[in-house]
């Protein structure tokens, strides 16, 4: 049978290709979209009114860095194709750029709203280029950091490294660290990151006030990364695939922080549902500390409705944080929480999509008791009732659309 | 199967202990040389450590203590230049859904560097020698367990190794392909390859493996 090789030989252009049909390309791009789309909107309604709108621009850079800190590498690793990859055996040059590439468009995402903010009429162009160019420079930092941080985490995880640490807490048992010595150093990177990223910001507010250019700023942060890019990357890239593919497969050995949530927990769910709602959160739990996320989230919600940010930014903040909470249900789509043939055979495709919407519901009174106390403090548009109604509305609409993604990819592999 | 002239190393653990954070050591103070042209079969009851080693040999994960060297490099601290001289079969078959088999096969041979006019040839060679019909031509994503498994272990000798790891690489295979693989194994490691394999089929272990390791 001839056979065409030319779309073979295009696809080839990839690191990684013949993962994504044609469809499930567009698919990915409508999603993206559909991303950005939203984040403007939701920028033009939170950047309403605003005067200073370097002031805004340079606090959601400051936020951005935090986010980044926290969840660069829950976001990128360990990196799904990595079996794959050693067949082809790229350099490390290649390995780079694949990773880079999957990591740019969430990057170019986040600059989003300073480009809308800047963008309001009378369009203010050098804010938009500082604040895009600093947004880019921290998402760069951040997966600098993170990618090449596997060799240190296992020399923490090993005893190679960090034996003062170890010894002052044997002394001070107190201070004992509640998270494995191997995320020391990822840890670190969260405040460096934080840290890094709030100085580019605060020096492009400044900047932007005495009118002094951020450029020499920021192209000396890019001559920098692009030094850091020319290492050597193959060591980096296995190490630090392999600390966090373990540290993420919970199978570091360390006891649980907490015990798993028991069957009985689930009692405020229908009974033919509660087996997989039990099953999804306990896995969940052990995949993302959701529930520490979202806490730090109401802080922030909170903390700006106290503050007296516009009513915009309020909102817009409480509605980031639902979409967030909501979105982290996607996971239980991913193989290793819930591997594709065994959804099919447990239960119907509708089941899951309930089971979908109790996990989500999980969280609802922590964000109605966030809702509360921002619609105390500060005063966002809509009634406390509207917020949750709001909140429960995203938890289906989140559940519908990943029990469809998710049979979607049933029906393709067993088909 | 085409196998390119070896240019073979030993490969060395030394010392190796590997625990996962804080639990007990999976595998503790493993020394061993495994010399170019023999097959090392490694054998122990489930959880003894047989996917861990070859986890750690494929450099998925990092020793805890010690060392592995392919000749004098360290697979850890050159894991690119090690892997240049290795086939892999992983246990999970994690394969581009939307390539065919010979276009796996194309673009490792292109990203290796090892592409020719004579490798269309090679790899159809290739793909007959596993037993993979005429079905290969369609995009993996369709294939049945047993092909999938086909293709992984001939993507592993399209990578033209020294050294083949191989973790548990009958399953769901049939008999032919089974037969195949084996005479396949048996010739590699003849021809001065080194390998490597988990399996719990002890008679087919028994006919590839020079020794065995016994973990557990």
């Amino acid at each position: 049978m001839e056979r065409d090789w030319s779309i073979a030989l295009a696809l080839m252009a990839s690191p990684v290709p013949g993962l994504f049909s044609p469809a499930r390309r567009v698919l990915r791009a409508v999603v993206w979209m559909s991303i950005v789309g939203l984040l403007v909107l939701l920028t033009l309604y939170a950047s309403d009114g605003v005067e200073d709108r370097a002031d805004f621009v340079w606090r959601f850079t400051i936020w951005v860095a935090f986010g980044l800190g926290i969840a660069t590498p829950h976001i990128l690793l360990p990196d799904p194709h990595l079996r794959l990859l050693q067949l082809a055996n790229p350099t490390g040059q290649r390995l780079y750029r694949h990773q880079l590439e999957r990591w740019i468009p969430i990057v170019l995402a986040l600059g989003v709203p300073s480009i809308v903010v800047a963008a309001r009429p009378p369009v203010d162009w050098a804010l938009m280029a500082e604040s895009v160019g600093a947004t880019l420079a921290i998402g760069l930092l951040a997966f600098d950091a993170y990618a090449r941080v596997g060799s240190r985490s296992w020399d923490w995880q090993d005893d190679r490294r960090g034996g003062w640490l170890k010894s002052f807490i044997k002394k001070a048992p107190l201070f004992r660290l509640f998270v494995p010595y191997g995320l020391v150093p990822g840890l670190a990177l969260t405040l460096w990151i934080a840290l890094a990223g709030s100085v580019l910001a605060i020096a492009g507010r400044v900047s932007t006030a005495q009118d002094w250019p951020l450029w020499p700023v920021l192209i000396g942060a890019f001559l920098l990364l692009g030094l850091r890019a020319r290492r050597p990357f193959d060591a980096d890239f296995y190490a630090t695939n392999g600390f966090w593919a373990e540290t993420f497969r919970a199978a570091l050995g360390t006891e649980e922080e907490r015990e798993p949530a028991s069957f009985d927990a689930v009692y405020w769910v229908p009974a033919p549902l509660k087996p997989s709602v039990w099953a999804l959160l306990v896995s969940l739990d052990r995949r993302l500390p959701l529930g520490r996320f979202i806490l730090v989230g109401l802080v922030v919600v909170v903390g700006l409705a106290a503050s007296g940010a516009p009513s915009g930014v309020q909102a817009a903040a409480l509605a980031l944080l639902i979409l967030a909470k909501n979105a982290a249900v996607a996971l239980t789509a991913s193989a290793s929480v819930l591997p594709r043939p065994w959804s099919l055979s447990v239960q119907s495709a509708v089941r899951w999509f309930g089971a979908r919407v109790f996990v989500n519901l999980r969280w609802t009174l922590l964000i109605a008791v966030g809702a509360l106390l921002v619609t105390w403090l500060g005063d966002p548009p809509g009634s406390l009732l509207i917020w949750i109604g709001a909140d429960v509305g995203v938890s289906v609409i989140a559940a519908a659309l990943v029990t469809l993604a998710a049979e979607s990819q049933v029906v393709r592999q067993l088909a | 199967m085409h196998l390119r002239p070896p240019s073979p190393q030993p490969l060395v653990l030394d010392g190796v202990r590997k625990r996962y954070g804080t639990g007990p050591f999976v595998l503790d103070g493993l020394s061993r040389t495994v010399a170019p042209g023999t097959a090392l079969g490694l054998v122990g009851p489930n959880g003894s450590g047989k996917s861990t080693l070859l986890r750690l040999l494929s450099v998925l994960t990092h020793p805890t203590e010690g060392v592995i060297r392919y000749g004098e490099l360290d697979i850890h601290a050159s894991p690119r230049a090690y892997l240049q001289s290795v086939g892999i079969v992983h246990d999970a078959a994690d394969l581009p859904g939307f390539l065919s088999a010979p276009e796996l096969l194309e673009w490792i041979a292109r990203e290796r560097g090892i592409w020719t006019d004579a490798s269309p040839s090679d790899h159809a060679a290739l793909l007959d020698a596993v037993r993979l019909d005429e079905r290969r031509v369609q995009p993996i994503g369709t294939y049945s367990s047993g092909m999938t498994r086909k293709t992984q272990i001939a993507a592993a000798f399209a990578a033209q190794p020294d050294v083949l790891l191989l973790d548990e690489p009958f399953r769901a295979l049939d008999v032919e392909a089974t037969e195949a693989a084996v005479t396949g194994l048996a010739t590699f490691r003849d021809a001065g390859g080194t390998v490597l394999l988990s399996s719990h089929r002890a008679d087919l272990m028994e006919r590839i493996a020079d020794a065995t390791l016994e973990l557990g």
